[in-house]
């Protein structure tokens, strides 16, 4: 076996292996073995290194030998990735067909990765926009993400792919006056092709890179920036302010003023007992996933640094290291965890002068940056509810991190330090009084800060590590099971046996699993929730590209991405979402031009806004634009004689005339950019939130702007219904679109001849349409007053329906007539009702439509 | 011939010792057979919701165990006279898979089921040119087969073509048809 084979032999064994299975890991060894074999006969003594120390973690983990073996396994897995990595260098391979299932893999996480960095790519943008320097955090993920999406590539041998990934990175590294927004955007663009073509066939060609090429080389001739990190400033705003250039300094603090014979004199005034706070106030889920990634960095970064001390020569670790910092930097950073970034940015300052043999790489060096991964687990343990490290520790390591990077060795000040810090801390309550607020906090009151932390960390804690990929055929699969259940429950409990038993043990026992059974409903229907997060992120990149092609400079603002909305409900949004939005850009959006001469703001701003609302999602897109122009509306209808001649067109709502815009007619590109710049697509909008069991709505303001707002429901999967019965029949109305029903009485009854029947409620004439007439039933009332009437209504279409009587509202799951039943007019669907019975549900837009075909034909 | 091509298509397992078996079912006085991979189960005559607009042949939709599936009436759809259902009437689940994977489940209303039969291949002959009250593209065969009166020719159907894509696809134009015609009935009422 080849040196190249048995390390893909070995990786393909290290992602099918955890470090619970005994077995696979005495494969994984063996095969690690074979590899350094393989490896010292063909005389790569590094792979032939570093797959003998894996394979010697194989054997530990296996024998319990370690104390944590997830962190072994994982020590175990990148020496494998190294390997793989040092291989690559050494000899680029072609394309090759990877692992189908690592591709598929890939391709899946893809799907979510692309449009993240699209976001990222276009907030950075923004960002750089609004004049915040381009070291940001945004920009450090982005980079992060990048470069991740450049190893799987790597990995998927993927090469094209790869070295653009590559070229991208050098690019945002090298910096310049614009960010290179374009370019990401063209990868991004370029990334989808070459997975789609990958989806349908894995030993695919990559697609041509010329376009992304172009935008890379358009932005290369940009002169390089200043590349000050922006983190700096982020840290920095945590520290104490007595010491302007301290801690996080930013490259080149060179003057630093803690020259003289004891650099920690001024950290003397810190309680040696004080413990590291940390500001946990803002928490969010994240922190469970950084602090799992974080661990992850830290355990790469201190391999590496355990390499490098063997092999120092090394820049690859070098680099390693330094990159383990960054992202921790990085990801902190945005989580706000500024003890943590002070750290992490100190260390990684120290490793790019380290990596551009600005400073040799000493023993020193390494000491403390084992110092700071050490101090950085226990810092990022914080999260997990561990113990804080001492504040002093922490001060001392970073002035040592900052000395260091300029040339100058600080020895630890070992005891020394504690005991001075506690003769000096008593007489300087002036030095105390200037720190920050966020350790007065700590030093005055630690015991609420602690449980606070505590009970975060707690939390935290437990979101970690918790969340389980499901496929979602299964997911479905069990939320049948228990539509199922439910209905079952109900046959149960009023099965006229059951119900006709008195039994007080009974009757408590049945009402027990009728509370654990909708719990279960619940619960399974939550499972398909997903927030529209990655929808809006989409429509970031749709803003820009929309807005860049019209010559408009627009902002998009976003709320509520973390609202839940059924899986099949966000899948179908997409596309109204666009329609709106691009219309909102397009015609909704005035040019700079138009908007200076009317006083308002230069950039335009487009609003996406999700939030709940008596039981639905409301969704809104909100621009500032010019309005809708009701007059023109209106002549356009009266042109398609769409207006009856005789009404006062003062009379008409606003809500009615913006409706228009929704018809079909109204589509033509042209002919609605003359009239009110809005209506391209809508009708394609309408129908679709219908086809949702949801409803849109505009509101308008000439010159200051409109707002669609889309009403959708939680779930596709359950309706509130209304149960008639007409004759032997029984059918589900959606409670949505029941207005009301009375019993007529004979004077409110009119025959239109030869136009059917009408009813006058409320000084309004409705048709009549008689649900037994409608669906061709035998049996059912005849005499009006007899039955009753259900007013409907379904957009602005109402009319009243003629049923024998109500049975009662109940909740039920909407079920397909069978698969690939052809759609039957006036039937959404079926239901089972508590007797096992299927009950059709009435489609009330079809209903009235087919209704009035029938009746008016 | 057409058989074994079905069977490689058909969506069960276990078939090989089941390949060669039929359920046989009567309709007047007419035994017919399909074949035993495709029937999912055999329930007594339970609720059928109907459905608007549909052929008459079309009962409607039942409840099989939370889903559901539509019901057909076998008899009405090879054109006998309907009958008043009896304690032997029955449904047979059926189901198929579409040419391009989709399945199909319907529930299939029969006079009454009689057994399940082996029919080798070497007994199944192709069908008659004419002489039959079934169009011809719902029958695989004729099987012969031999029970306590002596031997018997069943009609074997093709529940592919029964309850399969041209099946539905014929449906769906009766209810374009009904709502037409209903359109112009209700014209004619109005006048």
């Amino acid at each position: 076996m080849g040196l190249k084979a048995s390390i893909q032999a070995a990786a393909k064994a290290a992602v099918l292996t955890d470090a619970a299975d005994l077995q696979g890991l005495v494969g994984l060894g063996e095969l690690l073995r074979q590899v350094a074999a393989d490896a010292s006969s063909e005389g790569c003594a590094e792979v032939e290194g570093r797959s003998n120390e894996a394979a010697d973690l194989a054997d530990q983990i296996v024998l319990r030998q370690v104390a944590d073996v997830d962190d072994a396994f994982r020590r175990l897995v990148d020496a494998i990735g190294h390997c793989d990595t040092y291989l690559e260098r050494a000899s680029a391979p072609p394309r090759e067909p990877a692992d189908p299932e690592l591709l598929a893999a890939w391709i899946a996480a893809c799907e979510s990765t692309i449009p993240e960095l699209e976001h990222l790519a276009v907030t950075a943008e923004s960002e750089a926009a609004e004049g915040a320097p381009l070291g940001g955090e945004t920009v450090a993920d982005l980079r992060r993400r990048i470069h991740t999406l450049k190893g799987e590539c790597g990995v998927l041998s993927l090469s094209e792919a790869q070295s653009l990934c590559h070229d991208l990175e050098t690019r945002i590294d090298a910096g310049g006056e614009r960010f290179p927004t374009d370019a990401i955007l063209a990868l991004c663009d370029w990334m989808r092709a070459l997975t789609n073509r990958l989806g349908s066939d894995p030993n695919a060609d990559e697609p041509d890179t010329a376009t992304v090429r172009a935008t890379l080389v358009a932005h290369k001739d940009a002169p390089p920036m200043s590349a000050a990190p922006a983190a700096a400033a982020n840290g920095a705003s945590a520290l104490p302010k007595t010491k302007p250039a301290s801690a996080v300094a930013p490259r080149g603090a060179t003057t630093d003023a803690t020259t003289d014979a004891d650099p920690f004199a001024d950290l003397a005034a810190i309680p040696a007992d004080q413990l590291v706070s940390m500001n946990l106030d803002n928490a969010d889920e994240n922190l469970g996933d950084f602090a799992l990634e974080a661990r992850e960095h830290l355990a790469n970064a201190e391999n590496a640094v355990l390499s490098l001390e063997a092999n120092p020569a090394d820049a690859e670790l070098v680099n390693v290291v330094f990159r383990a910092f960054h992202t921790i930097k990085g990801v902190s950073g945005f989580l706000n965890l500024t003890r943590i970034v002070e750290v992490a940015h100190a260390a990684e300052f120290l490793l790019d002068k380290v990596r551009s043999n600005k400073i040799p790489l000493s023993a020193h060096v390494l000491e403390l940056v084992l110092a700071s991964t050490d101090l950085l687990g226990q810092l990022i343990g914080m999260l997990g509810g561990a113990d804080a490290p001492r504040e002093i520790e922490l001060r001392i390591l970073v002035r040592r991190l900052e000395a260091a990077c300029e040339g100058r060795a600080l020895a630890a000040p070992g005891a020394r330090a504690p005991s001075t810090a506690a003769i000096a801390a008593p007489a300087a309550p002036a030095a105390a009084a200037a720190e920050s607020p966020e350790k007065q906090t700590a030093a005055t009151a630690p015991n609420p800060a602690d449980a606070k932390q505590a009970a975060v960390a707690k939390s935290i804690a437990s979101k970690a590590d918790q969340s389980v990929k499901v496929s979602t055929q299964r997911m479905d699969s069990l939320v049948n099971l228990v539509g199922e259940l439910v209905i079952a429950q109900l046959m149960v409990v009023q099965d006229p046996i059951v119900s006709k038993i008195h039994d007080q043990r009974l009757s408590r026992n049945l009402a027990q699993l009728g509370k654990i059974v909708r719990d279960l409903q619940e619960t399974s229907m939550s499972l398909r929730m997903v927030t529209l997060k990655a929808t809006f992120q989409k429509m970031a990149r749709l803003v820009r590209d929309v807005a860049a092609k019209a010559g408009k400079r627009i902002q998009l603002e976003v709320e509520g991405e973390d609202v839940e909305l059924d899986r099949n409900v966000v899948e179908e949004i997409g596309d109204p979402l666009v329609h709106m939005i691009r219309n909102a850009c397009d015609h909704g959006v005035e040019t700079s031009e138009d908007r200076r001469k009317v006083g308002k703001s230069e950039i335009g701003t487009l609003r996406l806004r999700a939030f709940h609302s008596g039981g639905s999602i409301v969704i809104e897109v909100e621009d500032d634009g010019r309005g809708l122009s009701r007059e023109r509306i209106l002549r356009k209808c009266q042109e398609k004689g769409l207006l009856d001649p005789t009404r006062n067109l003062n009379d008409i709502p606003d809500s009615e005339v913006f409706n228009y815009i929704f018809l079909p007619g109204f589509s033509t590109a042209e002919k609605v950019t003359d009239i009110s710049g809005r209506g391209v697509g809508m009708d394609v909008v309408r129908r679709n939130i219908e086809a949702l069991r949801g409803s849109v709505e505009i509101r308008s303001t000439p010159g200051k702007g409109s707002t669609f707002s889309m009403r959708l429901p939680l779930t596709m999967a359950i309706i509130d219904g209304m149960v008639v019965r007409v004759g032997a029949q029984r059918y589900i109305v959606p409670t949505l679109n029941i207005e009301r029903s009375f019993r007529p009485t004979p004077s409110q009854l009119t025959m239109v001849l030869g136009k059917g029947e009408v009813v006058r409620v409320r000084d309004e004439l409705l048709p009549i349409y008689r649900m037994r007439r409608v669906f061709n039933l035998a049996e059912g009332c005849d005499q009006l007053a007899e039955g009753l009437l259900l007013v409907l209504e379904n957009g602005k279409r109402r009319a009243c329906v003629f049923v024998d009587e109500i049975l009662g509202q109940q909740q039920v799951v909407i079920k397909s007539l069978g698969d690939s039943q052809p759609t039957i007019r006036g039937v959404s669907g079926g239901a089972i009702l508590g007797d096992g019975r299927v009950a059709l549900i009435v489609d009330v837009g079809g209903l009235l439509e087919s209704a009035t075909g029938s009746n008016q034909s | 011939m057409a058989m074994i091509e079905r069977n490689e298509t058909g969506a069960h397992e276990s078939r090989g010792a089941n390949e060669n078996k039929f359920l046989s079912f009567c309709l007047g006085d007419e035994q017919y057979g399909v074949e035993i991979l495709r029937v999912r189960e055999i329930i007594g005559l339970i609720a059928i919701t109907p459905l608007p607009q549909t052929p008459a042949y079309v009962r409607g939709v039942m409840n099989l165990r939370g889903r559901i599936i539509p019901v057909i009436d076998l008899r009405q759809r090879f054109g006998l006279q309907p009958i008043e259902a009896t304690k032997e009437t029955c449904i047979i689940v059926l189901e198929a898979s579409d040419a391009d994977g989709a399945q199909t489940v319907m529930g299939a209303i029969v006079d009454s089921v009689r057994e399940v039969q082996d029919i080798p291949k070497s007994a199944i002959e192709p069908a008659p040119e004419f002489g039959c009250e079934i169009p011809l593209r719902y029958i695989l065969g004729m099987g012969k087969v031999k029970d306590r009166e002596g031997e018997k020719v069943v009609v074997l159907l093709d529940i592919g073509e029964v309850i399969g894509m041209r099946e539905r696809a014929q449906i769906a134009g009766a209810i374009k048809d009904a709502a037409g015609a209903k359109g112009a009935a209700s014209e004619r009422v109005a006048a």
